[in-house]
């Protein structure tokens, strides 16, 4: 059943070239991230580190999260809209199920983006003329551990979506949610608060913050927050009246 | 098992209102029952609870012999088509593709899309992206969308409304075939005492969430023999609302 | 005119709108204010200037988002409950616009004036050293307040024309990203002229050099820079020219 609700959510999304979005915002800290670096670069020595850090800091702080936030709004939206919702769980199907599907469609764009920024990250390097070897294996965990951390994201966002009717709140609350996390990193709480998990995993503020075993507490603590929130939101589906 | 639907002192209390009343519905195996209540009565909420989408206070609802439950509530849903409320529609997209979606999850066939299309007589229609659609396309879009399983059990709620007198008689006629073609057992609801008089075979009466009658229509129509229907329908709803 | 705005007024019940704007008022304070609980000497002593280099930065990352959300809140309403059709046979659709836009402009321009205010007032609190540069910070408020309009305008029409409130938000927060790239990006200094989002950077009035990771304040000294009178006729007319667009583009939209 998983795998039908998924193909209805794809073909949901037909005509709708709101995932565009996804493909869109990373080109834009690849190519003025990439200018800054370049304009910077008597003191930003550490190559490959120095625009990573470039591309990534501010789209980790806000954007993501908040584009993460208005994908999941426009997930329930349509379905608020015309009554959808109520025809939907009037299917043999389980909230729970639901839940996992839009879950599992809005993590895959957040692969897609994170795919994309390690790839941008790779040509600009090369157009900004970094001469060291590209370092593969670490880009491969921070989009790896952003991807995970950006799935918390979406089960938070997609809850407050479940409980919230309108477009725009869930989305508002992103953006606190993104600077909350700045707070929380800057407190050195990174790899505890959902918000910070995407920063945090991706290592977009110094890199080398990780270390060789920290990455399996953070993915704990990403499995952690993914649960409690697909519970609740499942919960909420199967018991709240419609 | 004669009985498709049968419900026992079943209640639904909003903020301390009480909108449905302690009832027991008794719905048989292919016949057509309708629904006759003002607006406001507790008929959505009725239907609703039936298919899940409103837990009752209290009561207990067996559909197919099975009591509903969390744990049964997918397998009786299988079985189960409807509208409720107004027809659903995701708006950019065509009506084939929203049909498409539910066959989709339901593991339909592609010609069940062309087959409901060809009933409610939106061929032709299909390819045009449904925000743009009238509100009597929306609601027979949402008829067919009930239909795709040819299910066991439909139920639908107001299925006339926004249709001109044409589609509301070419509706009836669907319906009133959907038993004897099907085996399909319907549930229809409506305000009109004159559209339920043409439809129904049984008739429950709902007023201020009460179940006030329940019968076949032609004991209704003996209910007594001095007074016109609407008299009759006027009397056990207290004159609330207007038909 | 005026019965139009009542009636945007009444429609606001039950929506939380202005225990939104508070929230982003108290969001935005916690911000800029975050630094100074226990403010180093540096702080104080260049308090006044050092804020009107350091805000800029921060409204170009809140302002725009805010500007989003308010236009949404105000214009989703009428999308859900296909309202549009109802109030366009009431009234012409030119008024309705301006009626929704007078009072989302009104709300994210008193959002700015208390953020101004409040900041004043933390400047007072904390005992900044010298006197208050009342022109500056009159300037600084006005400059604020011109692309916060600009982008309210663009954001409104937004909301209002498209269903798909995802348009207005997706717009808004890649303009917002290249608009915080356009302020690093100092070597390109149209760039942040020629983005609505940049505005916030080409108003800028003061310039901090001299800053180093060792010598920290040591050797710092601040540069108030002149705006260009061109530049603000250019903003006006970009910002009556988004209006007309987008009313234009309302007048004209299929319901």
């Amino acid at each position: 059943m998983f795998f039908k609700l998924l193909k209805a959510e794809k073909m949901k999304l037909r005509h709708s070239p709101v995932w565009i979005a996804f493909l869109i915002l990373p080109v834009i800290p690849a190519i003025l991230g990439t200018a800054n670096y370049l304009c910077n670069i008597e003191i930003l020595k550490k190559e490959w580190y120095s625009l990573w850090t470039q591309h990534t800091l501010f789209t980790c702080y806000f954007f993501l999260p908040i584009l993460i936030g208005i994908f999941c709004s426009y997930l329930m939206h349509i379905e608020y809209t015309e009554g959808n919702l109520n025809k939907l769980l009037t299917m043999p199907v389980l909230g729970r199920t639901v839940f996992l599907s839009k879950l599992t469609v809005a993590s895959v764009m957040v692969l897609i983006s994170e795919t994309e920024i390690g790839l941008l990250f790779a040509v600009s390097g090369k157009i900004a003329g970094i001469v060291s070897p590209f370092p593969l294996k670490s880009v491969l965990l921070w989009c790896g551990l952003g991807t995970l951390g950006g799935m918390a994201v979406v089960s938070v966002q997609l809850l407050l979506s479940v409980f919230i009717k309108s477009f725009a709140a869930p989305v508002a609350l992103s953006l606190i949610g993104g600077i909350s996390g700045l707070a929380f990193l800057a407190k050195d709480l990174g790899d505890m608060w959902i918000y910070s998990l995407v920063d945090y995993g991706m290592n977009a503020n110094s890199p080398q913050q990780l270390t060789e075993n920290g990455y399996i507490p953070f993915i704990a603590v990403c499995v952690f927050y993914i649960a409690i929130f697909t519970a609740a939101g499942s919960f909420a589906f199967s018991h709240k009246d419609r | 098992m004669n009985e498709i639907v049968e419900t026992k002192k079943l209640t639904k209390v909003y903020g301390g209102k009480v909108c449905v009343d302690g009832i027991d519905m008794s719905v048989e195996k292919g016949r057509i029952y309708g629904l006759l209540g003002p607006n406001g009565a507790g008929k959505s909420t009725t239907l609703k609870m039936l298919l899940g989408l409103v837990r009752p206070n209290m009561g207990e609802i067996k559909i197919f012999g099975t009591i509903f439950s969390p744990k049964t509530k997918t397998e009786i849903l299988k079985d189960i088509g409807s509208l409720i409320e107004s027809p659903s529609y995701y708006g950019h997209l065509t009506a084939r593709e929203n049909l498409r979606i539910y066959t989709t999850i339901l593991s339909l066939p592609e010609k069940n899309i062309d087959e409901v299309l060809r009933i409610v007589r939106l061929d032709g229609q299909e390819n045009k992206k449904t925000s743009a659609y009238s509100l009597g396309m929306k609601q027979r879009l949402g008829i067919a969308s009930a239909l795709l399983s040819f299910p066991k059990l439909l139920i639908l709620d107001e299925p006339t409304n926004g249709l001109d007198p044409a589609g509301i008689k070419e509706i009836r006629e669907l319906i009133l075939s959907l038993p004897k073609k099907y085996g399909m057992t319907v549930i229809v609801s409506s305000h009109l005492l004159s559209e339920i008089d043409k439809l129904a075979d049984d008739v429950g009466i709902i007023s201020n969430g009460r179940l006030v009658y329940q019968g076949s229509l032609e004991a209704l129509h003996g209910y007594d023999s001095q007074k016109s229907l609407e008299e009759i329908f006027i009397g056990l709803t207290g004159g609330v609302g207007s038909l | 005119m005026i019965t139009l705005i009542k009636c945007e007024l009444k429609k606001l019940k039950g929506r939380y709108f202005f225990v939104m704007s508070a929230v982003f008022i108290m969001l935005y304070l916690a911000w800029v204010m975050h630094g100074y609980d226990k403010p180093s000497e540096a702080d104080l002593k260049f308090g006044w200037k050092l804020l009107l280099y350091q805000l800029p930065l921060i409204n170009t990352i809140l302002l725009p988002f805010i500007c989003s959300v308010t236009a949404s809140r105000l214009c989703e309403t009428e999308h859900s409950g296909n309202m549009l059709k109802q109030l366009c046979t009431l009234t012409s659709r030119g008024r309705l616009f301006d009626a929704k836009l007078f009072l989302g402009i009104l709300s994210v321009g008193i959002s700015v004036a208390v953020m101004w205010v409040c900041i004043v007032m933390l400047g007072f609190i904390k005992g900044f050293w010298g006197k208050f540069p009342v022109d500056l910070y009159i300037k600084y408020l006005i400059f604020t307040l011109l692309p916060t309009f600009e982008i309210y305008i663009l954001q409104h029409s937004l909301a209002l024309c498209f269903k798909n409130q995802s348009v207005g938000f997706f717009t808004g927060i890649a303009g917002e990203f290249a608009g915080v790239f356009s302020i690093f990006l100092q070597n390109v200094p149209w760039l942040r002229k020629l983005l609505i989002w940049g505005h916030y950077g080409a108003l800028d009035l003061m310039g901090m050099y001299g800053w180093t990771k060792e010598t920290k304040f040591e050797n710092v000294y601040f540069v108030t820079y002149d705006i260009s009178p061109i530049f603000i006729i250019f903003i006006i007319a970009s910002t009556v020219l988004i209006y007309l667009f987008g009313r234009y583009m309302f007048e004209r939209k299929e319901l």
